[in-house]
């Protein structure tokens, strides 16, 4: 297990560096620089400043010198600075990250226990009024489009209603540091964005679910007497929960990136926000820094899932090639 | 005595309860006492003989008055742009706590004297100016303002260890400044502090109107000096409680949340009413209009999508204002059939402008005829243009018109209102048999190759135009764009008349005598008409929402989000 592991640690450093290199070869494809998004066009700027911005910012640089330039600092611990608004890239994505992960982790948590428990209902009560009704409206939180779900959610719940605020994290002129006020800003965005994870477990949990009660060793256990709860939670969930848990697994890397839409709507300042703006800005450095820290995350996700299945499949074996 | 059985499922259950019920209690949001008033208080005074209630009326305890406004949202907002280097755009907030020279005016067309009692010039060609303070100013910090501090702040500007290479372009309009801003210098020449009231700047060229509504106090020279020009340029301390010298000074700078500014008691035209000015940031426009509604935030700039739905909410106005950005079809003459005089006519004849105005902007824009919406900068020979197709298919048949491919119109503008705006112009010229496809692209891009001339023909765009001839130089003056495509090197490459209006844009931002500027900003005016240089549509107002507990509020959605006296020492919150 320690050898593949660090074998397969090893193989991710060049697939990181290629990334890099081909995500920082789009970027500096892509029209437009970062200097290019800091004047507007309405105004008169000349041509000298603007060519005295792009030098100020080693735009004039080739690319391959920009790039290792790029990658030495970043060897060095150093993921550089937002040529927007000279930030330091580590420290931001780190406090970014935080935000995305409470508000992704908590959506992700309520779609689990709501989207499993509600599959798990719908299956054992197949073709039931409650069992349409869920399908009915998973069908809609699938279909409706991330940004209408938020505003939606706003206006009703943040404008009508008047039970949460509209958007931000904090409370302006509050203290930015009191816990109750930020779970109070968390609550709406963390609820409709758990609307999609909901539908989705829901809609994958019924459906593995009802494939395994029909399973000829479902019939066996009952035949041996078991108690029908026992069947159901011990041989019937366990089963059903393999695929269930592949998917879960596959959406985690996703928390990392941040629900752009959601974030976008409530002014939620997290990865989601922080990579399109750096993308609209030409934000090289950031755009940089949000890519290695993602490709990161996806490969060592990766890497923990294989490790995850050898564990609870015991068909499955990790080993190396001498091996 | 029965044992009571603990078992592992009891256990769980209680603990699943206990976590809910602390969950459910951590979410209850948090009660914000926002006033507290204490009206009565009743005093009980015993004495031997006989008990007495007195009751003391004290007077009610002042609320605080704290505005939250989205001052950031909209064109030209620069939400957290603290850094001078990193802005060019979205200087009303600044104003608030950053003070300039002069102030605009609600037109941004005039100068109202805000840190500055005088400015004229002192030579007969110009070049020298002399700015006098007013006297008695004072940072937020009780420190005295001087001009001092003004020439510290150029020495910073033009220093190459804090902006790099954009230091000689700011500096070379100085005498000496390119010398300093090379390190060749150790101070600028042209910058001289008489007293410390008195400033005088010496220009290269002659400078026949000074605008001192750029010049902004933001670099106070007993707080700054502490750091060296590159720790000043990382960019790490523009959070810091450092002086301010407007109506309001820096408080608190929550990250991508907010930003709190408090009263300034230094203030020069008195303490402002308010005790707290919040700038809340939001990503979207639609956000800051629900938190309008909700009344979270006073004051956010809108869209003219949401005006009419907006003007039937009670409890709030809608301020309009000039844009003061003309909106027209930029052409490229670098496409031969463009440079054919009668195919430019029958594209403005093409469009009933007028129709547009009244649907899509229901009635709020004035339709242009040259750059300028300024009435001064209109002279009445002008060409109308009005809407006649069956005389844009003569005129194109007369041309021979024809279009090899379909030309794309391409804007940065992505609001809904633009849209619509590009698709009626594309039905327009369709029906006269000019084939055109709207494309949006985002700002960076546009730039990247709008203003050199390459891969358009028509692009949709805006100019601001208040500060008349000088607005003009950059897009219609040859020689601006050295990286342009062709002979002419500007965006739309060689037009009529390039060299007549190049001449007269000189002698209109250049020349000393007014008369003689007046008659040259007229002249381009007349060839901008009379030559179509461009396809002129019209001067759009745009929008700001203000709640009406909110008195004495203005607003002036100038370009670049200008600074303008907007009065904010009189803004008061009246329940």
């Amino acid at each position: 297990m320690g050898r593949y592991f660090l074998r397969r640690l090893l193989i991710y450093i060049p697939v990181g560096l290629l990334v890099t290199l081909l995500v920082f070869t789009l970027a500096d494809l892509a029209p437009g620089d970062p200097a290019d998004w800091l004047y507007s066009p309405e105004l008169n700027m000349t041509y000298e400043e603007i060519q005295a911005i792009k030098e100020s910012m080693g735009l004039n640089q080739s690319p391959v010198v920009r790039y290792v330039q790029w990658l030495r600092q970043t060897a060095q611990g150093n993921l550089g600075y937002r040529m927007k608004n000279g930030d330091p890239v580590g420290p931001l994505i780190a406090t970014r990250l935080k935000r995305t992960l409470v508000l992704g982790g908590v959506a992700t948590a309520f779609g689990i226990i709501v989207g499993l428990g509600l599959g798990i209902y719908t299956a054992l009560h197949q073709y039931s009024w409650f069992d349409h009704l869920s399908g009915v409206l998973a069908f809609l939180g699938i279909s409706m489009p991330a940004f209408f779900v938020g505003v939606l959610g706003l206006y009703i719940f943040g404008l009508k209603l008047q039970w949460f605020p509209i958007g931000g994290i904090t409370t302006p002129g509050g203290d930015p540091d009191d816990l109750r006020d930020f779970l109070y800003h968390l609550i709406l965005p963390a609820a409709l964005l758990s609307s999609n994870h909901v539908a989705g477990y829901f809609r994958y949990m019924r459906m593995s679910m009802l494939e395994v009660l029909h399973a000829d060793y479902l019939t066996t256990a009952r035949a041996k007497g078991m108690r029908e709860r026992i069947v159901i939670l011990r041989h019937a969930l366990r089963n059903a929960l393999l695929p269930v848990v592949t998917v879960i697994g596959a959406s985690i890397p996703g928390l990392f990136g941040g629900a752009v839409f959601i974030e976008t709507i409530f002014s939620w300042p997290g990865m989601g926000m922080l990579f399109i703006d750096g993308v609209n800005a030409r934000d090289y450095p950031l755009i940089m820094g949000v890519t290695l820290v993602m490709t990161s995350v996806i490969l060592l996700a990766n890497l923990l899932t294989d490790i995850a299945y050898s564990l609870v499949d015991p068909r499955i074996r990790l080993e190396t090639r001498s091996n | 005595m029965t044992a009571i059985k603990s078992t592992r499922r009891k256990f769980l259950r209680m603990a699943a309860l206990a976590g809910g019920s602390l969950a459910l209690a951590a979410c209850t949001p948090a009660v914000v006492e926002r006033t507290v008033v204490v009206e009565k208080e009743v005093e009980k005074v015993v004495t031997q003989v006989v008990e007495r209630t007195v009751v003391v009326e004290k007077e009610p305890t002042p609320v605080e008055q704290v505005m939250v406004g989205a001052f950031d949202v909209g064109p030209h907002g620069c939400p957290q742009c603290y850094d001078p280097l990193k802005r060019s755009v979205g200087y009303w907030w600044l104003t608030k706590m950053w003070a300039p020279l002069a102030f605009w005016d609600e037109t941004g067309t005039k100068a109202i004297p805000e840190l500055a009692e005088s400015w004229e010039p002192t030579s007969d060609d110009g070049r020298v100016w002399r700015i006098t303070l007013r006297p008695g100013l004072k940072w937020s910090d009780g420190e005295p303002l001087t001009m001092n501090d003004l020439r510290y702040q150029f020495r910073l500007m033009y220093n190459p260890e804090y902006a790099g290479e954009r230091a000689v372009t700011g500096a070379r309009y100085f005498v000496g400044g390119e010398a300093y801003a090379k390190g060749e210098a150790d101070d600028i020449t042209g910058i001289k502090v008489l007293d410390d009231l008195t400033i005088e700047l010496t220009y290269v060229d002659p400078m026949p109107i000074l605008n001192v509504s750029d010049i902004y106090f933001e670099f106070a020279e007993h707080f700054w000096s502490q750091f060296t020009p590159a720790e000043i340029a990382s960019g790490q301390h523009y959070g810091d409680a450092r002086p301010c010298c407007g109506p309001f000074m820096w408080s608190r700078w929550v990250k991508d949340q907010y930003t709190e500014a408090v009263a300034n008691p230094y203030y020069w035209r008195g303490r402002p009413k308010l005790d707290k000015l919040i700038n809340r940031y939001f990503d979207n426009e639609t956000t800051a209009v629900l938190a309008l509604q909700r009344g979270e935030i006073d004051f956010t700039y809108i869209g003219r999508d949401v005006v009419p739905s907006l003007k039937r909410v009670p409890g709030y106005t809608v301020i309009a204002g000039s844009s003061g950005v003309a909106n027209f079809i930029a052409l490229n003459f670098r496409e031969p059939i463009i440079q054919d005089l009668r195919v430019r006519q029958a594209m403005i004849y093409a469009l009933d402008r007028e129709k547009i105005i009244e649907t899509l902007y229901l009635g709020t824009a004035q339709k242009l005829n040259c750059l300028f919406s300024q009435a001064q900068f209109n002279p009445s020979d002008l060409t109308d243009y009005p809407y006649d197709p069956e005389k844009a298919k003569a005129l194109l048949a007369e041309a021979n018109f024809t279009q090899e491919a379909e030309w794309e119109l391409i804007t940065y503008y992505s609001d809904q209102l633009s849209t619509n705006v590009m698709q009626a112009i594309q039905k327009y010229w369709a029906d006269v048999g000019i084939k055109v496809r709207p494309r949006t692209v985002d700002v960076p891009t546009f730039n990247s190759f709008q203003p050199i001339g390459k891969d358009w023909v028509v692009s949709y765009i805006g100019q601001s135009h208040f500060r008349g001839a000088r607005d003009a130089m950059g897009r219609w003056a040859n020689d601006q764009r050295p990286d342009a495509l062709g002979e002419c090197k500007n965006m739309h490459g060689c037009y009529p008349s390039i060299d007549e209006v190049t001449a007269d844009l000189k002698i209109a931002t250049s020349s000393l005598d007014g008369a003689a500027r007046l008659e040259a900003t007229l002249n381009v005016a007349r060839t901008m008409n009379a030559e179509l240089t461009d396809i002129w549509m019209w001067a759009a107002e745009r929008y700001g929402a203000v709640n009406d507990r909110v008195k004495n509020f203005k607003f002036a959605p100038l370009p670049a989000n200008a600074g303008f006296y907007d009065q904010s020492e009189l803004w008061e919150i009246v329940p």
